[in-house]
């Protein structure tokens, strides 16, 4: 059992996120496809998906890999890679998250698990674009200044993420030694095979006729190469993965704080990630390179304005309500809020005389509203509708962003009492009549 | 981190998400209503457009000035 679980791998070409079900697939024989949709389900459903996800990630290794990400983060095998470490902190950090979501089992933290989710997606996405472009290429640039002796280090520089505090200076500054001597690199083509390169010739015919692929560094001219080689390193920037993760500190400690000291409303979690997101991309303008935090971003914009809206109305008193009043002491005092449905106010019957004014203030989300008043009484409308029709006597409008702001007198003229009807609607009909 | 030009991309969604970070708590705590919203919108939309515009002139400034470009 053990070792079976040890021959576990993630698989390289059978990937979505980092190849966690794919291996597993092949190991148990089973279509990937179907564990993909159970983990998925797991997700959805108290985050147990996300937690056994992040943890495979974390203890098993790729195909080709002897280690697992932990292990590299450890440096428990041969060698340390620094580029591990980030990975490693952010799964570990959603299995924290998750596993405390899952004690927790409330609705905040699935939100928080789906923001993990988010995050370990958008980070996934990063290393798979970095990894096979940033690999092929890599590896011949790194042979190339191996061989010319300027860069001793330079076998660590792993091809993936926020290297460049190890990784910058093997794969960055060699370029300026190697490049003012073009002569040297016919002379160090003929010892190629010598320092066991196998690749040797078909490296010289390679590099002969196409010159670019080892780089921008060598054949561009002597003055060029410090330029072009510049951006290479940025592509591995640290800044987005910590965006990422101090997003999610900030989130996890604000969820800690919702649970032990003061809540928070639900929204606060996305306007938080935003705002960390948003702080990220602007040091992006000017420091590393964060681009794809735009994409956390745009996923997240459109969850802080729903849950913002969501949060405003009580839905657990959503539905069809109606209310008829036949005296002004029957009338609510206060704003009514309504999440959605119909809602019918039937004041037909109110009795009022001349010197009596009343108030209704509503405030409903989505529904038809409906506001019957008695048949002389004046009315003074003010309402707003986000989008939908309204009649009131007869004035009809339909589309976005309704105001009205009007007085209508009964058909005796002023007299028969005065009601005021503020009406906030945010998706719906309005229909005022007598 | 060694500084780089601008990156105007960057620049514009990290100012954009700032913004509506930054408008939330007044929609949140109706401070400021949908009326308010109307306003506050269109004019981050505008400054922020006019931010990346600027930004990007000014890049365009600089890759044609050899000096700038190198500094």
């Amino acid at each position: 059992m053990s070792d079976e679980f040890r021959a576990l791998r993630r698989s390289r070409s059978d990937r979505v996120v980092a190849g966690v079900l794919g291996g597993l697939g092949r190991r148990l024989d089973i279509d990937p496809v179907v564990l993909r949709i159970v983990t998925v389900v797991l997700a959805i459903f108290g985050g147990v998906g996300v937690l056994l996800y992040a943890a495979a990630w974390l203890l098993v290794p790729a195909e080709d890999e002897d280690g697992s990400v932990l292990d590299h983060a450890l440096g428990r095998n041969e060698e340390h890679r620094s580029g591990a470490v980030p990975l490693a902190i952010v799964l570990a950090v959603v299995s924290v998250i998750s596993a405390s979501g899952i004690i927790a089992g409330s609705w905040d933290s699935g939100v928080l698990i789906l923001l993990a989710g988010i995050g370990l997606v958008a980070l996934m996405r990063r290393r798979d674009d970095a990894t096979p472009s940033a690999e092929p290429a890599a590896q011949p640039e790194q042979a190339w200044f191996d061989h010319l002796g300027t860069a001793g280090p330079g076998p660590v520089s792993p091809p993936t993420t926020s290297a460049p505090t190890t990784g910058a200076p093997p794969g960055g500054e060699p370029a300026d030694p190697s490049a003012p001597e073009p002569s040297a690199s016919g002379h160090t083509l003929a010892d190629i095979p010598a320092t066991g390169w196998p690749e040797g010739p078909d490296w010289g015919a390679a590099r002969a006729p196409a010159p670019e692929p080892p780089g921008p560094a060598g054949p561009t001219g002597p003055s060029a190469p410090s330029e072009p080689s510049a951006p290479r390193p940025k592509q591995r920037s640290v800044l987005g993965p910590i965006t990422v993760c101090l997003a999610l500190l900030a989130v996890g400690l604000l969820a800690v704080n919702d649970v032990y000291w003061a809540p928070v409303p639900i929204p606060m979690y996305f306007a938080v990630a935003l705002g960390v997101v948003a702080l990220g991309l602007l040091v992006g303008a000017w420091f590393g390179r964060s681009r794809w935090l735009i994409v956390l971003g745009i996923l997240l914009t459109p969850a802080l304005v729903v849950t913002t809206w969501a949060d405003e109305w009580d839905f657990s008193e959503a539905g069809n309500v109606s209310y008829r009043y036949t005296s002004i002491d029957q009338m609510p005092r206060s704003r009514v809020a309504h999440s959605a449905g119909d809602i019918t106010y039937d004041l037909s019957a109110l009795a009022m005389t001349d010197a009596d004014a009343v108030s209704l203030d509503l405030d409903v989300g989505a529904g038809n509203v409906t506001v019957t008043v008695p048949p002389t009484a004046d009315v003074t409308v003010n309402a707003s509708i986000g989008g939908g029709n309204y009649t009131i006597f007869g004035d009809e409008f339909s589309g976005l962003g309704g105001e009205v702001s009007d007085e209508y007198l009964g058909p005796d003229g002023r007299g028969g009492g005065e009601i005021v009807l503020n009406v906030d609607l945010g998706m719906g009909d309005l229909e005022v009549t007598r | 981190m060694k500084r780089h030009d601008t990156d105007v991309v960057s620049l514009v969604f990290g100012l954009l998400f700032l913004g509506v970070t930054a408008m939330w708590p007044f929609v949140q705590y109706d401070i400021m209503g949908l009326a308010g919203l109307e306003t506050a919108v269109p004019v981050l939309l505008v400054s922020i457009g006019l931010a990346g515009l600027l930004a990007s002139l000014n890049k365009l400034r600089g890759d044609r000035d050899p000096e700038d470009a190198d500094a």
